[in-house]
């Protein structure tokens, strides 16, 4: 039993504990704005989630501090949980209350200013006492730019540690205590902290996996309901017990890296749409993004069958590469996605997709989502060419407070904040800058970034890919580019070495293999455009052609056999540049020759036109058409 | 002060008094213990309304009502979570939020007699008794005032039915409200008001007649 309590006390807690026995100044750093889960039997209940002020309150006087007493700069010193405390403060060290506070400037050093006020309370004896500086990051503008008055009310409280007295108190001798609450450590001058023998720092970090499962437990679960659901409900759960585990074990993992704050707002908003335990878990897409029925659940399985039919009619010759994503896609629609890891609120999936150019890449990343999302505009593309500079992160992640271009937030966070259910394509990310990488690690580990403005932006709903030209070309001992794969290789060799040379690349050349762990095995290798891929391609580009003009002209075209062989031999002959290639001569040696002549001879609608050749060699090209009289006439 | 101004005159120590008494409530009991006033009758502290009341006026009863009791804080926390209910009725509460939750019908019971939700509507009727036949179901009778029946027979029905419902649904975790009135021991209202129908609705724009409608009521 013991065993099992002390687990459930959080590491600062236990450190507190240690060293408010011994070290005079304790500083608090990080999460100090947030409400904490106290961990402990005492004058409020366990497990109750109360603000930091009330719990270190709550710790000290259960633990035989006669006074614990609270000080901003704004307000003076307090006691808003026991005012009798206050009364006795200000007996102890000569001051006065008005208004329920002592009012002391933190600056200087007279009589009568917090730091010697303090100072009193920590060399008495007569009763143990804690004094708690609330949002010290705030008593001056900057720690390189103190005057001296603020230099002396620092030092005025660092001579208060170093010879806080000891007191008698009914549970031992107990140390005079000062304790400051800091956002950033060094929102303090450092030589306060440094090398200072008795003080201590203790970082406050957002709730773990077991203090947010505590959070789940006994009647602090049913907290998170309204009384009607809940007495509604729960003799269902009584009965399922193991059902009601899995509902928290996946709130517990949905909601990684939440504060206690955030955790008690979504607590609130459970209760006030009136929520059922069953869909406790939509509350966290309700919370982040303001909708409470997400697009992925509603994702027809019927439609994902015939999905890979569906993009051959947009990709031709890429059979692995197709499948090789929608596994990625399949996995995500069933759940599957990060059931190897702790954290549920990554991505749904990571692709790097590579390969020569021309190869389908982009056109897979935006007919995944017209899939997922119904339309391709869902696929939002990042060109990371425009990322090269070292200061890119901040155009994509939004500058920090004080610079240019604050208000305006990051490209990405403000894109997905805008649409969280989408496919990011960064295409050619080999180009991005090395910082990128570093904030592309924390969207593909913790699926969430924080941006200039500090709204957190969630990556939990989208699909990640990266496209990358890697492992085409190499270079050789005398740093020439020489071509790596070439079309004559099969797929598999041209996989291979593609793979092989990414490796290579984040391994050896950037020295980053984290990032290479984070993409797994979702490396799909696009395969060159071959000369059966390239006569669907050609194909599907001239029918498109065709029926556009009928649909939109009433112009009906018929071309010969012969000259669409002609057509086929001109347009696949190069394919070096992939579908693009073919896209190109297609516009040359059909669209641009057929228009001039559609122009020359006045024909703007309502015609049967036979192309019977096409004569490519001529520059610029041109076709042999002849008009058909319509039928009737 | 202009005649006609609604404002009434205060003096100071009375306003001092007042204030004490918010600032009290404000930090949640953990002011120094002073020994608490008996609870009042009326069930000003059992249910705090979202804004200081007027006088409830019966073209506007159903605008205003209590606010809900918050039964899983209530049991999940000893002291009071919302900063607006006074230390020993949250204790009440709390000592009762078991077995509120589990639905005992003995605990509404109590619950209904405490807290005494529909305290501000006597004035409206004759009589109003209330009673909780089952754990998703409370119900009320209330017999009507000749005078106000004769201003406005439907508005005045359908203005108390709707408040009764607002009230009941927030003391207790229930379903639904049946509402009754009775004139002359005859039957003249009925209907049964969901939560469901109630919910995030804003009734400063609701018709309380058409409403009342929508939950099948029956004007004799």
């Amino acid at each position: 039993m013991n065993e099992k309590t002390e687990e459930l006390i959080p590491r600062w807690h236990r450190e507190l504990e240690l060293f408010s026995g011994i070290k005079p100044l304790l500083i608090l750093e990080g999460n100090v704005l947030d409400q904490y889960r106290y961990p402990l039997h005492g004058s409020v209940a366990q497990d109750e989630i109360i603000p930091l002020s009330r719990y270190l309150q709550t710790y000290f006087s259960d633990n035989g501090y006669d006074q614990v007493i609270f000080y901003s700069n704004l307000v003076g010193f307090m006691s808003p949980y026991d005012p009798s405390m206050l009364e006795r403060f200000a007996a102890m060290t000569g001051t006065e209350i008005k208004d329920g506070a002592i009012q002391a400037e933190f600056k200087g050093n007279g009589a009568g200013t917090a730091p010697n006020v303090i100072r009193r309370a920590m060399f008495q004896r007569k009763a143990a006492a804690v004094t708690v500086m609330e949002m010290a990051s705030h008593y001056i503008t900057t720690p390189e730019r103190m005057d001296q008055q603020d230099v002396n009310s620092f030092n005025i409280l660092m001579q208060s540690s170093l010879s806080a007295s000891w007191v008698r108190t009914t549970q031992g001798k107990k140390q005079n205590l000062l304790i400051l609450l800091v956002n950033k450590l060094n929102d303090l001058p450092a030589w306060f902290y440094l090398n200072n023998p008795v003080c201590k720092i203790l970082r406050l970090e957002a709730p773990d996996r077991e203090e947010r499962k505590r959070m789940m437990t006994g009647n602090n679960f049913a907290a998170f309901f309204s009384g009607t659901v809940y007495r509604r409900d729960l003799p269902y759960y009584t009965e399922h017990p193991d059902e009601l585990e899995r509902i928290k074990e996946r709130f517990v993992g949905l909601t990684e890296g939440m504060t206690f704050t955030e955790l008690d707002e979504m607590r609130l908003l459970c209760k006030k749409e009136e929520i059922p335990i069953r869909d406790l878990c939509t509350v966290v897409d309700l919370y982040k993004y303001g909708i409470k029925e997400n697009p992925w659940s509603r994702l027809n399985m019927q439609s994902l069958k015939t999905a890979k039919q569906d993009f051959e009619k947009r990709i031709k010759g890429q059979d692995t590469a197709l499948e090789r994503t929608l596994d990625v896609v399949k996995r995500a629609v069933t759940g599957m996605n990060g059931v190897n890891s702790s954290s549920t609120g990554k991505p749904k999936g990571v692709l790097f997709f590579a390969g020569p150019t021309g190869t389908g890449k982009t056109e897979t990343a935006k007919a995944l989502a017209e899939k997922l999302f119904g339309d391709e505009s869902n696929c939002i593309r990042f060109d990371m060419s425009e990322y090269g500079q070292s200061h890119s992160d901040q155009k994509l992640m939004g500058a920090p407070p004080g610079y240019v271009g604050y208000e305006a937030g990051g490209q990405l966070t403000n894109a997905v904040k805008k649409n969280p259910f989408c496919i990011l394509l960064f295409d050619e990310i080999e180009k991005a800058h090395s910082t990128i990488l570093d904030k592309f690690l924390q969207i593909l580990e913790d699926g969430r970034m924080t941006d200039g403005q500090g709204n957190t932006v969630y990556f939990s709903e989208t699909i990640i890919i990266f496209t990358s030209n890697l492992g085409i070309y190499v270079k050789d001992a005398f740093g020439n580019r020489e071509p790596n794969v070439t079309m004559d290789m099969p797929y598999p060799e041209v996989q291979t070495r593609v793979r092989s040379a990414i490796e290579d690349y984040f391994k050896l050349e950037l020295g980053r293999p984290e990032i290479l762990n984070r993409i797994g095995e979702n490396i799909v290798v696009f395969d060159y455009i071959r000369r059966e891929a390239a006569e669907l391609i050609l194909k599907s580009q001239v029918d498109k052609i065709i029926s556009r003009l009928r649909e939109q002209k009433n112009i009906r075209i018929r071309i010969e056999d012969f000259a669409y062989s002609s057509l086929q031999e001109a347009a696949v002959f190069d394919l070096s540049n992939g579908g693009r290639g073919i896209g190109n001569q297609v516009e040359s040696l059909l669209i641009n020759p057929l228009s001039r002549w559609l122009f020359d001879n006045e024909i703007s609608e309502n015609a049967n036109i036979v192309i019977e050749g096409f004569n490519t060699a001529a520059n610029p090209p041109s076709v042999i058409c002849r008009r058909e009289e319509e039928a009737g006439k | 002060m202009t005649e006609g101004n609604n404002y009434t005159s205060m003096d100071q120590n009375e306003f001092m008094k007042r204030m004490k008494a918010i600032a009290s409530d404000l930090w949640g009991g953990l002011a120094p213990a002073e020994a608490e006033p008996p609870m009042p009758a009326a069930k000003k502290e059992s249910a705090p309304a979202a804004q200081e009341k007027q006088k409830p006026d019966i073209q506007s009863i159903w605008k205003t009502a209590d606010e809900t009791i918050d039964w899983t804080d209530a049991l999940a926390h000893g002291t009071p979570t919302d900063g607006l209910t006074g230390p020993r009725m949250w204790a009440f509460y709390h000592k009762h939020a078991q077995k509120v939750l589990e639905g005992d019908l003995a605990a509404y019971t109590e619950v209904l007699q405490k807290a005494n939700p529909l305290g501000e509507l006597t004035e409206y009727a004759e009589n109003i008794t209330m009673r909780a036949p089952s754990p998703d179901r409370l119900e009320s009778r209330f017999i009507c005032k000749k005078e106000q029946l004769e201003k406005n027979r439907k508005l005045y029905l359908a203005a108390m039915g709707l408040r009764i419902a607002r009230d009941l649904l927030a003391c207790l975790p229930v379903e639904e409200v049946a509402v009754t009135g009775e004139d002359g021991g005859e039957e003249v209202f009925a209907a049964t008001y969901t939560r469901q129908q109630l919910l995030h609705r804003n009734f400063v724009f609701t018709d309380p007649v058409e409403l009342a409608k929508e939950c099948g009521a029956a004007f004799n």
